[in-house]
């Protein structure tokens, strides 16, 4: 199990990463439309649409992370569904994310951290 | 995991068979079946959808606009509407002038350019069209017209071409031949709504545009949209066979 710390770092980071892109979407979305007329497609900033693209793109990833880290600790099958679309719902990534690193605690899947 | 027995064998397509058709993984399979539908369905939407605005961009982009959406207010345009094709109201004027050197269809001729005048006093050159050499346009009657042509920049070859014999179609080297002011650059006349020669002579050959414009930007967006909805179906296929081998092997 010496892969564990790996997957589950990859997954934070990919979690952090996804969960950031699309908070920053999410309250750029509620001010956008609320205040600044995107409902107006000529108004909607190119960096907006890109970030949208590259959001889909990174939740790619995130599944993939996501899927590994789940077959490593054996995860139930709902369990595991539940963290994938965690990544489509905003903020619901860093919960997934800590909630996988309890799981993996207070199952004993990892080793003690080194003393430092 | 230290707990894990240590006995586990590679499970025999047999055994994966046997765990597929248990009503659980019948249902699991049901649920995959209908996620790939939806996302081929949704791909296909954003296909689509790529498909019809890369059409109606370039329906906008062929679509003729009056002159006066395309004219900034002191009469110049930009260099992004080289190309467009422009409606001009207006009527042409006896101020003409024939430019050497061009050739159609392997044929040497002139070109006959015409000032036409548009509602709003303003004056462009227009290429009415191509004569062989030694022709001569006919007359032209003075009455209001509407005529459909594609916006070119003035032609400019050399420093010093119009010197002796204006030989470009040049804005400003034509205004000053004709004592008026023009609109910088000139139509490509393509379309004319009525017929205006006098005389029951040819018209000058309409020849087509120089300048050829490039396509319009790729949507990309939807584009890659379309990808992604793929990609996720097939990544749903790898979990399902992932997750049942898993369960197959216990």
């Amino acid at each position: 199990m010496d892969k564990l710390p790996g997957a589950l770092l990859r997954f934070r980071i990919m979690a952090y990463v996804t969960g950031v892109v699309l908070a920053a979407l999410t309250i750029w979305l509620v001010v956008g439309y609320g205040f600044l007329d995107y409902a107006n497609t000529e108004v909607k900033p190119d960096l907006y649409r890109w970030l949208w693209t590259a959001h889909g793109w990174l939740y790619l990833f995130y599944l993939i992370a996501a899927v590994d880290l789940c077959f490593r600790i054996k995860l139930s099958v709902i369990r595991t569904l539940a963290v994938l679309l965690a990544g489509t719902v905003p903020f619901m990534s860093f919960v997934a994310d800590y909630q996988m690193h309890k799981y993996v605690r207070t199952h004993h899947l990892e080793p003690a951290p080194p003393v430092s | 995991m230290s707990s894990a027995p240590e006995t586990r064998v590679r499970p025999s397509a047999q055994d994966i068979w046997r765990t597929a058709i248990t009503p659980r993984w019948l249902f699991a399979l049901v649920t995959l079946i209908l996620f790939i539908a939806i996302s081929v369905v949704l791909g296909r939407w954003q296909w689509d959808r790529t498909q019809d605005i890369l059409a109606a961009e370039r329906a906008a982009a062929a679509e003729p606009a009056q002159i006066s959406e395309v004219l900034n207010d002191d009469g110049t345009w930009s260099n992004s509407e080289i190309g467009r094709t422009v409606i001009l109201d207006g009527e042409f004027t006896s101020d003409e002038i024939l430019i050497p050197n061009r050739e159609y269809q392997g044929e040497p001729g002139t070109w006959t350019v015409t000032r036409f005048q548009l509602d709003n006093q303003a004056s462009i050159a227009v290429v009415r069209g191509w004569l062989p050499n030694g022709e001569i346009s006919p007359p032209i009657r003075r009455e209001p017209a509407r005529i459909e042509g594609v916006l070119h920049p003035s032609e400019a070859f050399y420093e010093g071409a119009n010197e002796t014999q204006i030989i470009t179609v040049d804005a400003t080297a034509i205004a000053d031949e004709w004592n008026t002011s023009l609109i910088d650059g000139y139509v490509m006349l393509q379309e004319q709504d009525p017929i205006l020669l006098a005389a029951d002579a040819a018209a000058p050959v309409i020849v087509p545009p120089t300048v050829q414009v490039g396509d319009v930007p790729f949507p990309l967006q939807n584009f890659f949209y379309a990808i992604q909805w793929w990609v996720f179906a097939a990544f749903a296929i790898f979990v399902y066979g992932r997750w049942l081998y898993l369960d197959a092997r216990k």
